[in-house]
């Protein structure tokens, strides 16, 4: 009686160290295979989530700009991507920056004149762990997404061509109050209406220059419209010398309409 | 018993161990020992046809590497190649494909073919990962510019002579050339056509018709034709009304350069007809009390036997000074001409405005009278909120500055957004500017601007209407100043609706092109009366002016006053009617008026047209007409 309630204690323990190292292998496998993958579509997921959220931020300055009304709207910003369920892992911390004077636009006319706009940006920055990391820019009315390697953009500036002469509005973002934040969770951007200018038109306008830190984007741009058959210009207009995309419409001096709206944007959570 | 169970549960177990082992095994090495599958690659990338590209752009995300292809199907054929190939040179160090860079794939239209290059068929393949990362029905429409120039030569002509008109057709830039293009170039019969030589095409001076088959971008074609210019024989029947400005701002010495430079004119035959074929009406406009139109000359038939006392009456002419009511006067004209017993629809009307002011008078129904207002809205260059220019009322100035009508049928809201100044100086006792909103049949007033207490700064007026009865396809804005020893600025004025409806910061050469005031109106309405009483025709009919001096607005003459529209300012004469002299000061005026009736009277027209393309679309059809004009010397 005694032998056999032995034998039976070392078959259970027998099969309890078989099984718990089928579990710690298949464990080993997934975490080394698959939670990598995993991590990486929810860090994609999340920066589709601020791109989403960005072109609603450009929506709301875009229309604010439009109606020039004195009222602000609040729109929401995810920063971090969440832990996968169960295994606990995959929390990121991006940062969100408002930057004032950072993009400069400066426009000629043959009449030797000069018209100097410096403007701000608002600038989400991701801190990935697997997928490539991205930053989504609002910068004078355009929707930037920029890579390590390079940047393009993702939603136009106000500005157009086509044979009656070309249109613009420079959008400046200004902050009061802190100009970054950084940590995990959803936070709400304020954005208000604060001053604008009429339009005026530009005579014979020459050159169109933009210094920003994504030349890239605003190069790509400009060889995407003037490149289009339907306005007399041509892509060969623009040109890429550092940080200064250049459009030289010398040959054919052009009116320019312009508008310059100043929008506050504010990350401070308490004001 | 005991040894049973044991030996049965460690050969039970035995036997399990050697089933699951096994069945383990081949799990893993038939599933899990081949690759896991690869995450989905993460991208975005955009697609466009410009001009001759197909432009493919990486829109963020991972990079794609070198060795996926594009395939594309264009015309019917499909096209394989790598993305490698195709990267520009600045991208291939890395033989990947990343964010921002463009890939441009050119390829060319068969104007043959056109209507296959409806759409292109773009896919992205990786081979790697046998996915497909992009797909795409890309619409395409080819577009080339046609534009048609005319020259003729010498500029100096006599009856008798042999002009040669040169025209040139271009396809000035596009995605394709054009063809089976048809040019209309037919000649009027007092152009008698000799020879013409085309170095594309044929010419058939039978039909006028010059037809190109073929013409590729940046190419041009020539037609030159030789013609001789022959003597007007048969001049259409033409009452001409002369609207003469005799208000105060005239001073005697240039009345009399007036009278005098019209009656040379009237006199010498190789400028105004004797023939029969004109009947001349000439109304003067002015005075003070009140301001009114008067009938000084005809209707009368000019002839051999009445020029000369037709010519005595001009050179007698008495100035009534005063105000300038000019839509009197135009008023005045039209229904001299409309009862004349000659008058027929189908006879040529032509119209000419004389003057060196601005209406500031508002016609009284019912008579040729009217009643005197002011004009006190100009512009400054010394106060501006941007730019150099704003819209001023200077001090003991009283009068309205107004929008041009503002379609807002399709809003639900109009926002107007200004910004205004005033001077320091204010009297209690009036309001210096008012602001009044337009619902389509009355102003309504909205504010007192002129009762901020703020001087001498910028200030800003914003409002979004909401009120359902300015949502109408003639809304406006109006200022009223009314100022003593005040002033007040106007600038940067924005009104927005479901698209833009005005942007003024009065930069403009033609500073007030979008506004306008009672007077100014006024005689728009005249000029309307006329058009509509006679029933003027663009082709045959017109309504002119010429304005003397620095004062009257030639851009409003000329956008709202002549006839047809577009106006043009002239000289050159080569457009046909419905334009605007600007002379610098009386003394000018005899030359002028001289010729004007050449102008009128003698004039060669020939219009070249593009008629028909086969292919792209033009995306400019502004520059597809083309007219010469010939006024031959004595």
């Amino acid at each position: 009686m005694g032998c056999g309630r032995v034998d039976k204690a070392v078959v259970g323990i027998v099969v309890a160290v078989l099984l718990l190292g089928l579990i710690v292998a298949v464990m080993t496998m997934i975490n080394l295979t698959y939670v990598p993958k995993w991590l990486k579509e929810i860090e994609a997921s999340h920066m589709r989530d601020v791109q989403n959220q960005f072109a609603h931020l450009k929506y709301a300055i875009d229309m604010l700009a439009l109606v020039r009304q004195h009222t602000a709207v609040s729109v929401p910003i995810s920063l971090g991507a969440s832990n996968v369920p169960i295994i606990g892992k995959g929390r990121t911390y991006d940062t969100l920056e408002i930057g004032e004077k950072e993009c400069t636009i400066i426009i000629e006319n043959s009449g030797g004149n000069e018209w100097t706009y410096k403007v701000g940006r608002v600038r989400f920055l991701s801190r990935n762990s697997y997928f490539i990391n991205q930053e989504f820019v609002y910068e004078c009315g355009a929707f930037i997404l920029n890579q390590s390697v390079n940047s393009t953009i993702l939603g136009k500036p106000i500005f157009t061509a086509d044979y009656d002469g070309l249109s613009f509005t420079i959008i400046n973002i200004t902050t009061p109050g802190v100009h970054s934040l950084s940590g995990h969770g959803t936070y709400s951007l304020w954005v208000e209406f604060k001053n604008s200018q009429g339009v005026f038109t530009i005579d014979n306008v020459t050159y169109i220059t933009v210094i920003s830190d994504y030349p890239n984007a605003w190069e790509t741009f400009f060889k995407n419209l003037f490149g289009r058959s339907d306005n007399p210009y041509s892509a060969d207009m623009v040109s890429r010398e550092g940080n200064k995309v250049k459009v030289d419409i010398s040959n054919m001096p052009s009116p320019l309409s312009l508008r310059y709206v100043e929008i506050l944007v504010d990350v401070s959570l308490i004001r | 018993m005991g040894w049973d169970v044991g030996v049965s549960e460690v050969v039970g177990e035995i036997l399990l161990l050697a089933i699951i082992i096994p069945s383990v095994s081949a799990i893993y090495y038939v599933v899990l020992s081949s690759e896991p599958p690869q995450a989905e690659t993460i991208i975005n990338i955009g697609a466009d046809v410009q001009g001759n590209y197909i432009v493919l752009q990486h829109l963020g995300g991972e990079p794609i590497p070198g060795d996926a292809y594009i395939t594309y199907i264009i015309n019917g054929t499909e096209y394989r190649k790598k993305i490698e190939d195709l990267l520009p040179p600045s991208a291939k160090e890395n033989h990947q494909w990343d964010i921002g860079e463009r890939i441009c794939i050119p390829f060319t239209y068969d104007i043959d073919y056109l209507k296959n290059f409806d759409h292109a068929t773009i896919q992205i393949t990786d081979p790697i990962h046998n996915t497909i990362l992009f797909f795409n029905m890309l619409p395409m429409q080819a577009m080339s510019d046609l534009e048609i120039e005319a020259t003729v030569s010498p500029d100096v002509v006599h009856v008798g002579d042999t002009v040669t008109i040169d025209i040139t057709l271009k396809c000035v830039h596009g995605d394709v050339g054009v063809k089976n293009i048809s040019i209309n170039c037919s000649l009027p019969p007092t152009l008698k056509h000799i020879s013409n030589s085309t170095d594309k095409g044929f010419y058939r001076n039978s039909t006028g018709i010059w037809y190109i088959d073929r013409l590729n971008v940046g190419e041009n074609a020539n037609l030159c034709i030789v013609a001789r210019v022959e003597p007007v024989i048969e001049r259409p029947f033409t009452q001409l009304v002369l609207i003469l400005d005799g208000s105060g701002s005239i001073i005697g010495p240039d009345w009399k350069l007036v009278r005098d430079g019209l009656a040379d004119a009237i006199e010498d035959e190789s400028v105004f007809p004797h023939d029969g074929s004109v009947e001349l009406t000439i109304v003067q406009f002015g005075a003070w009390h009140p301001p009114h139109a008067e009938t000084e000359v005809g209707p009368v038939v000019v002839t051999q036997d009445n020029y000369m006392d037709i010519s005595h009456k001009v050179r007698t002419l008495h100035q009534l000074h005063g105000g300038t009511p000019m839509s009197s006067a135009i008023r005045l004209a039209a229904d001299e001409i409309f009862n004349s017993p000659r008058f027929n629809k189908n006879n040529r009307t032509v119209a000419c405005l004389v003057t060196d002011g601005l209406p500031n008078c508002i016609w009284i129904p019912g008579t040729y009278n009217a009643v005197w207002g002011g004009n006190p809205w100009f512009r400054d260059t010394s106060e501006a909120h941007s730019g150099s220019s704003s819209a001023y009322a200077p001090y003991i100035t009283t009068g309205w500055f107004i929008t041009k009508d503002l379609d807002a049928s399709n809003a639900s809201v109009i926002s107007v957004d200004f910004w205004y100044r005033l001077s320091n100086w204010e009297w209690w006792w009036d309001r210096d500017l008012e602001l009044y909103y337009y619902n389509g049949t009355s102003y309504n007033f909205i504010t007192d601007l002129g009762a901020n207490p703020i001087k001498n700064k910028w200030l800003h007026y914003h409002d979004v209407i909401t009120d359902p009865q300015y949502f109408v396809p003639n809304f406006r804005i109006a200022f009223k100043s009314n100022l003593e020893w005040e002033e007040v600025w106007i600038d940067d004025v924005s009104i927005e609706a479901d698209q833009i409806l005005l942007r003024d910061g009065f930069e403009n050469e033609y500073w007030n092109a979008h506004w306008t005031d009672p007077w100014r109106e006024d005689t728009e309405k005249a000029r309307d009366y006329m058009i509509n009483l006679l029933g003027m025709s663009e082709d045959q009919d017109e309504f002119d002016c010429l304005a003397v001096g620095s004062v009257p607005d030639v851009y409003w003459l000329n956008s709202s006053i002549v006839y047809p529209q577009q106006g043009y300012i002239a000289p050159p004469y080569d457009r046909g009617g419905g334009w605007v002299t600007h002379i610098h000061s009386f003394l000018e005026f005899k030359e002028a008026i001289k010729k004007i009736f050449k102008v009128i009277f003698h004039p060669i027209v020939a219009t070249f047209k593009i008629q028909t393309i086969c292919g792209p679309t033009d995306p400019n059809g502004g520059n597809n007409e083309v007219k010469i004009i010939i006024i031959p010397e004595e």
